[in-house]
């Protein structure tokens, strides 16, 4: 028959996560916190038991369904309201990229537009040129930033991280800023741990505008071009040849060359746009056809779609998947998780009583007091005393007959002796005149059936007869245990009785 | 859990004579410490069932019983009945029941009713007796008694008296059970708790493979709490090593006022951070209520900062520029690797007699007060983090020792224990370890967690730590053994 099995042995976190699930598994741990020692690590083994059945192996898996079962339904609401919260949030950011994107666009086109002429120089430099600035410097800042490992205050002294961070609280409603309020006082407790993460995610939050923004500009400058008549030139007030503007045109043309020849400006294209604020409308002398002015649009789109969208879905490709690999890595090393996922995967033992224990017994309040037993002896009537070895706790009966008298009688109880010999032994107790001793070894503790044993004696001998319980061996607490036990016997001629030497189990001595 | 599962999972009833120690055995079997354990005798007065789950399936249930009180008589109404009803032996299990059936038995034999009927039920028996006292003949009834029910059975002997009797304990029970062991309740570790379990497996076929099994998770389960138990030592240096106390300054105020009260505040939480894991260690052992019983733990007590703890667990003097020279020997060989070896490793060399110099002149302080500027303004006068590595040995050797206090200490234990052992043993650390921790240490002080630098340092402290605590278990109980 098969008992069980205990799963896996090493599990380890590693892999990608959601930066909602580290959040969330921050809230679940703290609901966690709340609760009994011996609740948490039942309900969680529980989880952890059915992952193992389900043959998971991955801690970040486990730690999934951990956090798909074990918070309450409120704390699954808060998960979920952050959750949805930040997927609100990407699409805000690319909203606000695709506003802006769109908006920059079409005032710069429109705006050339009522100038007379559109520069393509202009163009390009604003609509191309500064976005792809702006994403290699984010790049470098965040590269930068994890490579010297920049921990306190890192993300919060940049300033577009702070902006971005604050424009995204304002976007959040109430009741899920407070959720990211507490949340990020915990980060900034463990800044050490969560800078990177947060980096990360206000990376890919800059990238997700980025994004919008080269999809709205070329929108924008798409739906210019379909619907409004653009004229585009370039000009310069530096003495620039045509043949090297064409050149740079060209090599900034050569990812589409194969692909769209159209988009490469032509020499003559570049000659006859040239424009000049102060000179006549041709050049060499012949007039411009207008529709060579349009030329320009297959390039700009083009250059808009290679230099800033491009690189901006491969720079939130690369964020998102940093953003994975530092929500995997944070939750690894968050305060709580290494103990969960001992909680999830290693066995639960218990050992212990279910019930808290009952009552308890106790010997008694009162106690006998110890008398000696030369003493007691002295002043009591030696002939026809009786002494009982109860439990063969004398070996030798001559030792006691020395102490006490040569023909006291030694009879034994108790022990190997049967009820009907203890009985014999009560009777002829009863039957003698003199004091009774009966002989224990203290060590024993005294059970109801000596107990029992006295009780019959006194009975059989009658109440004012001399009864003694000599305890041989034994220490101060085993003595002091039979003054407590015997005095439960309420019987007022009954005493206890030491100050035999010992020398060993069963030897008596005067 | 299946309800088959469950009926034959073995029981154990712990029975025997009154005040014999069947209470401390379940309490050490059981690790409860809140087993009611008392020199008084007769103090069970009812049954009480541990039931040994892992997973919330049933592996076995111990029982804790009453002792005898009044055996001869039982035995006597059994040999009666027997006589009577001209009943064989393969009766007399059936003839116990009956003695239990009479509702009159209950107020009679309160206490023989608490301990047969679980044997009635199908238990096995572990009969526990004193060894520190002489066998005697009145042990001879029960015995028999026990014999009536017809049970597997296994014998205990736990010497809890000064003298030796183990040898005559053994010469008469060897017949009346098969399995006879020695176990001292009051110091039995886990490998001999360990063992006392598989003797359980031997006393009936069908207990093995559910003993078996629960003998891997009691291993498993072992294993998790040492594990835990480094960590709580990575989490303790850890925040030990980075921790600071401030205090915001005027633009031209004197830090100097400041610097005692920093100081005091800086120790302060110290100790509770060390009193907090402390008290994690102690819950994962499973112990709960020996706050202010163990002597031993008087000197953990003592002052974290006084000379005699220092000297007790941190490394002495010259291991300590041993260890200060691997660091500065660390930062020599970068300058090397720098350079390509064209310095003929004299930055290693240099760097080792640096950092041996510093950790010598380190030795004796602990942190330092520094004035900081604020990135976003304002000053502070700051004290910490912690200059010195030996703090960290000390942390580490404090915990260490407390772990193996509580590790080997029975949950069967009451009694304040005196501590004359020499405690050089279990606190010293070999050199390669003692280099090793030295650089996880500065790791967990310089690098930001989850940096693969701190992560490095806190998986070898955390595996350095499981390693010492396991061989700290095996010596405990090589030294027991002998």
């Amino acid at each position: 028959m098969r008992w069980g099995s205990l799963g896996p042995a090493d599990v380890l976190i590693e892999g990608r996560a959601k930066p909602h699930e580290l959040i969330g598994l921050v809230l679940a741990l703290e609901e966690r916190t709340a609760q009994p020692e011996r609740d948490r690590r039942r309900l969680d083994r529980e989880i952890g038991a059915r992952a193992v059945e389900a043959g998971e192996r991955d801690g970040l898996a486990i730690l999934r369904r951990w956090l798909a079962e074990a918070p309450a339904p409120a704390t699954r609401e808060r998960i979920g309201r952050v959750r949805s919260s930040l997927a609100l949030l990407r699409s805000v950011m690319l909203g606000v990229g695709l506003f802006l994107g769109w908006a920059a666009a079409a005032a710069l086109l429109q705006v050339e537009v009522d100038a007379g002429r559109i520069n393509i120089v202009l163009c390009v430099g604003l609509l191309v040129g500064l976005p792809l600035a702006m994403l290699v410097t984010s790049v470098g800042a965040l590269a930068w930033a994890n490579q010297s490992n920049v921990g306190e205050n890192a993300s919060r002294g940049n300033w577009q991280s702070a902006g971005l961070g604050r424009g995204a609280m304002a976007i959040l409603p109430h009741s899920v800023r407070s959720d990211i309020e507490i949340l990020v006082g915990r980060f900034n407790a463990h800044e050490r741990l969560y800078a990177r993460t947060r980096r990360v995610q206000l990376f890919v939050w800059s990238q997700a505008i980025g994004f919008g923004f080269a999809v709205g500009a070329t929108l924008a400058t798409i739906s210019l071009v379909v619907f409004t008549d653009l004229a585009f030139g370039w000009s310069t007030t530096l003495d620039v040849e045509a043949s090297k503007v064409h050149a740079l045109a060209k090599a900034l043309a050569t990812p589409w060359s194969a692909i769209w020849v159209e988009a490469v400006p032509s020499f003559d294209l570049v000659e006859t746009t040239r424009h000049f604020r102060a000179g006549p409308e041709s050049i060499h002398g012949h007039v411009v056809d207008p529709i060579r002015y349009g030329g320009w649009w297959p390039f700009l789109v083009m250059a808009i779609a290679c230099y800033s969208l491009v690189p901006r879905v491969l720079a939130l490709g690369l964020g998102a998947r940093r953003l994975g690999e530092e929500s995997g890595r944070a939750i690894a090393h968050t305060p709580g998780v290494e103990r969960l996922l001992e909680r999830l995967t290693t066995p639960l033992v218990e050992t212990k009583a279910p019930e808290a224990e009952g009552t308890i017994g106790h010997a008694g309040e009162g106690a006998l007091p110890l008398e000696d037993v030369h003493g007691w002896w002295a002043r009591q009537a030696h002939e026809s005393a009786m002494a009982i070895a109860w439990a063969e706790s004398i070996e030798d009966a001559e030792l006691l007959r020395a102490f006490a008298a040569e023909d006291m009688k030694v009879r034994d109880a108790g022990g190997r002796r049967t009820l009907a010999e203890d009985a014999e032994c009560i009777t002829e107790a009863g039957a003698s005149a003199g004091a009774v001793i009966v002989c224990v070894r203290a060590f024993e503790p005294p059970m109801l059936e000596v107990l029992d044993f006295l009780a019959d004696l006194r009975a059989s001998t009658g109440d004012s007869r001399s009864l003694g319980v000599l305890l041989l061996e034994g220490d101060e607490r085993d003595r002091a245990t039979w003054a407590r036990k015997l005095a439960t016997l309420g019987d007022p001629c009954l005493v206890v009785l030491v100050g035999m030497a010992d020398r060993g189990a069963g030897q008596a001595d005067v | 859990m299946s309800g088959e599962k469950e009926d034959t999972a073995p029981r154990l009833a712990v029975v025997g004579h009154p005040n014999k120690g069947k209470s401390s055995l379940v309490a050490t079997l059981a690790e409860d410490d809140s087993v009611g354990i008392s020199s008084t005798p007769g103090t069970t007065l009812r049954s009480r069932a541990y039931p040994m789950r892992v997973d919330g399936r049933l592996l076995y249930t111990l029982i804790d019983t009453p002792g005898f009180q009044r055996a001869r008589r039982v035995l006597a109404w059994l040999t009666a009945r027997a006589e009577e009803t001209g009943a064989t032996a393969a009766d007399r299990p059936r003839l116990v029941a009956e003695f239990l059936a009479e509702p009159s038995r209950a107020a009679s034999y309160p206490d023989e009713c608490e301990l047969l009927r679980p044997l009635t039920e199908g238990a096995g028996i572990l009969y526990v007796v004193d060894g520190g006292v002489p066998y005697g003949p009145e042990y001879e009834a029960e015995m028999e008694v026990l014999r009536w029910t017809g049970r597997p059975s296994l014998a205990v002997i736990n010497p809890i008296g000064s003298r030796d009797h183990i040898a005559e304990w053994e010469a008469a029970l060897g017949q009346f059970f098969r399995v006879v062991r020695v176990v001292d309740a009051l110091q039995a570790d886990f490998r001999t708790r360990r063992a006392l379990l598989q003797a359980f497996g031997e006393i009936e076929s069908g207990w093995q493979a559910p003993i078996k099994f629960a003998l891997e998770a009691l291993d498993a389960s072992r294993e998790s709490v040492r594990r835990g138990v480094a960590r709580e030592i990575v989490s303790l240096l850890a925040e030990a090593l980075t921790l600071q106390s401030e205090r915001r300054l005027g633009p031209d105020e004197d830090p100097a006022p400041y610097a005692e009260a920093l100081e005091t505040e800086y120790k302060a939480t110290l100790a509770d951070l060390e009193s907090s894991h402390r008290a994690a260690v102690q819950r994962l052992y499973g112990h709960r209520e020996i706050d202010a019983q163990a002597e031993e733990l008087e000197l953990l007590e003592s002052d974290l900062f006084s000379e005699g703890t220092w000297l007790q667990f941190g490394l002495r003097r010259r291991d300590l520029v041993a260890v200060g020279a691997i660091g500065g020997a660390a930062t020599g060989g970068v300058i090397d690797a720098a350079l390509g070896g064209a310095s003929f490793l004299a930055g290693s060399v240099l760097g080792g007699a640096v950092g041996g110099v510093l950790g010598w002149l380190g030795a004796g302080r602990l942190a330092e007060l520094s004035v900081v500027n604020r990135p976003l303004g304002g000053r502070v006068a700051r004290y910490g983090p912690a200059k010195n590595v030996n703090l960290a040995f000390v942390l580490f050797g404090r915990v260490r020792y407390h772990a193996g206090l509580l590790s080997r200490r029975s949950h069967a234990r009451r009694d304040v224990i005196d501590l004359k052992e020499d405690l050089s043993a279990k606190v010293t650390l070999g050199a390669a370890e003692q280099r090793a921790l030295a650089g996880h240490f500065a790791s967990l002080q310089k690098h930001a967690p989850g940096s693969p630098r701190h992560t490095a340092a806190v998986d070898g402290t955390v595996r350095i730590a499981e390693a010492i605590l396991m061989a700290d278990e095996v010596r405990e109980t090589e030294t027991e053994s002998r």
